[in-house]
């Protein structure tokens, strides 16, 4: 028997971790689409820290949403995973996609070509000592 | 087994051997004798009873304190703890990376901000190029010199029936706004919140899992017994040498006849090393632990053991945290930087501190090792404690600070 979703408890504010068990983000929005005479369905999550703030004041994510096109004006500001992909949710929510291929590392890759591949050490890959 | 407990003893660096808790047990004993001996162990029975928990949650579940908390109670919630931490950690980082520089100052005769861009320098070279182990394992060995402190109480020969009955909270018999500013800047001190994260986040990077439940249980009990005791032997040695003198400590130079007293011409040596390592060691602490609050509070990548280029959010996080905080201690005086920042400690506890009774509880998390009643009973009274403390820090920081 299928179990109810619980939304609040069991997704938003969770871990994402993808298919090869890599952390993309947490889960800082759901988008639902609302149905007329239907109730609404969850189609995905958004991981961004916009809309983490947002949900905090709406004045606040809309402020980090321009700090973040200042810094770099081309990179997205946030990932939509389509709820189809989860497999899993808990005290963590697992999806069935490789995160390499969405947008939830264009941070990551900013900060590592801006700061890191520029400092002296900053170029190796693996852990530190090997 | 001897080395799974560097964890509890670069935490226990972290919370008890920082500036904060030098400089407090140090004016707390030169003031008041043994009086007040009573509130470093009932701190560090606090603090052993929160870090226990927090290693459990992170062997059980593998989530930290950060994790869990965003998770668990939702980020409107947590942006309080987020917003809190960000600024007291920075103001931490800048106590500490003050107190190294005065270390130098002690031992050179320079001023102390000549050191400063040096000691952000190599604490940033240490997080950037250093792993979990490196860095737990060198600073755990090297801080042992702070046991100079319990084998200088020793040999001034206190009278260890005196320091027995400031084991029993007493009311004080003069100064009593003093008196009550050095109790909650001795709680202020230990129960540091980033002590808290740093110490669960350490479990996972340690890949605790159940089975090492018994190490942890260990590792917390006596790491953080380590800290208490250097603590106390502090405070001894501030009341026996200091007190009968009726020497304050103001400054970080008036703390030095502490080990000048029962060590002679190696006294400044022991004193420099001792409170160059431990701030470093504190330094490495909450550096750390301001990335791993950012990375475990939006969900990036983070481990110290992985390369910057592996994890760069989490590399480009710490590395900034350096900055601000070295600039801080340019501009203010290390040790009043260092006793705003007990009191900020003391104001900002509730908010971690009041989730761990609810997580605690959660078997989504806990799965069978949730806690018992008097677990409950105990972490109910550190919140209720935690919050007197809140109240009170800021308006004694004003009367007898």
């Amino acid at each position: 028997m299928d179990e109810p979703l619980r939304l609040v408890r069991n997704v938003l504010d969770k871990q994402i971790y993808d298919a090869n068990d890599v952390r993309l983000g947490k889960v800082d929005g759901v988008v639902l689409l609302s149905r007329q005479g239907r109730p609404p369905r969850v189609i995905a999550l958004v991981s961004s820290m916009p809309t983490a703030w947002r949900r905090l004041s709406p004045r606040l994510g809309d402020w980090i949403e321009r700090f973040q096109r200042w810094l770099a004006p081309d990179l997205r500001v946030g990932t939509r995973i389509r709820f189809e992909h989860v497999v899993h949710t808990g005290i963590d929510v697992n999806v069935d996609i490789d995160g390499t291929k969405t947008d939830a590392f264009v941070w990551e890759n900013w900060i590592r070509k801006t700061f890191v591949e520029k400092m002296p050490g900053g170029t190796g890959s693996g852990e530190k000592g090997e | 087994m001897i080395l799974q407990l560097a964890l509890g003893i670069i935490t226990a660096i972290g919370g008890f051997l920082d500036a904060g808790s030098l400089a407090t047990a140090a004016v707390a004993g030169a003031l008041f004798g043994f009086q007040l001996v009573w509130v470093v162990v009932v701190a560090t029975g606090c603090i052993i009873l929160l870090t226990e928990m927090c290693g459990r949650l992170a062997a059980v579940s593998r989530h930290t304190l950060t994790d869990a908390i965003r998770e668990r109670l939702g980020f409107r919630y947590f942006a309080a703890p987020l917003a809190a931490e960000i600024v007291v950690d920075i103001m931490v980082l800048a106590a500490e990376i003050g107190g190294v520089a005065m270390a130098l100052h002690l031992a050179t005769g320079f001023d102390y901000r000549l050191f400063v861009p040096a000691v952000a320098l190599v604490l940033w070279a240490l997080l950037w190029f250093g792993n979990f182990s490196v860095i737990e394992n060198a600073i755990a060995f090297l801080g042992l010199v702070t046991l100079a402190f319990v084998f200088g109480a020793l040999r001034m020969h206190p009278s260890w029936t005196e320091v027995a009955h400031g084991a029993v909270p007493s009311l004080p018999s003069h100064d009593r706004a003093s008196y009550w500013f050095n109790a909650v800047s001795i709680v202020g001190s230990v129960l540091q919140p980033f002590v808290l994260n740093f110490y669960a986040s350490g479990a996972v990077e340690e890949k605790w899992r159940v089975k090492d439940l018994w190490l942890n249980r260990t590792v917390a009990g006596l790491g953080m017994s380590f800290g208490g005791a250097i603590a106390l032997g502090l405070l001894v040695l501030a009341a026996t040498v200091l007190g009968p003198r009726g020497m304050h400590v103001d400054t970080y130079e008036q703390a030095v006849p502490v080990l000048v007293g029962p060590f002679g011409e190696w006294g400044l040596s022991l004193f420099v090393a001792a409170l160059g390592i431990a701030c470093l060691g504190a330094a490495a602490d909450v550096g750390l632990n301001f990335a791993y609050l950012l990375s475990q509070g939006f969900g990036w990548n983070w481990s110290e053991n992985l390369k910057p280029h592996e994890d760069a959010r989490f590399a480009a996080a710490y590395s900034a945290a350096v900055v601000p905080a070295a600039l801080l201690v340019m501009l203010f005086d290390p040790l009043q930087v260092t006793l705003l920042t007990m009191a900020l400690n003391a104001v900002i506890a509730p908010l971690i501190v009041f989730p761990l009774l609810i997580l605690m509880n959660d078997k989504q998390y806990l799965r069978d090792h949730t806690n018992g009643v008097i677990s409950n009973l105990l972490v109910s009274a550190v919140v209720i404690l935690a919050f007197a403390v809140a109240v009170v820090a800021i308006p004694l920081e004003i009367l007898g600070g």
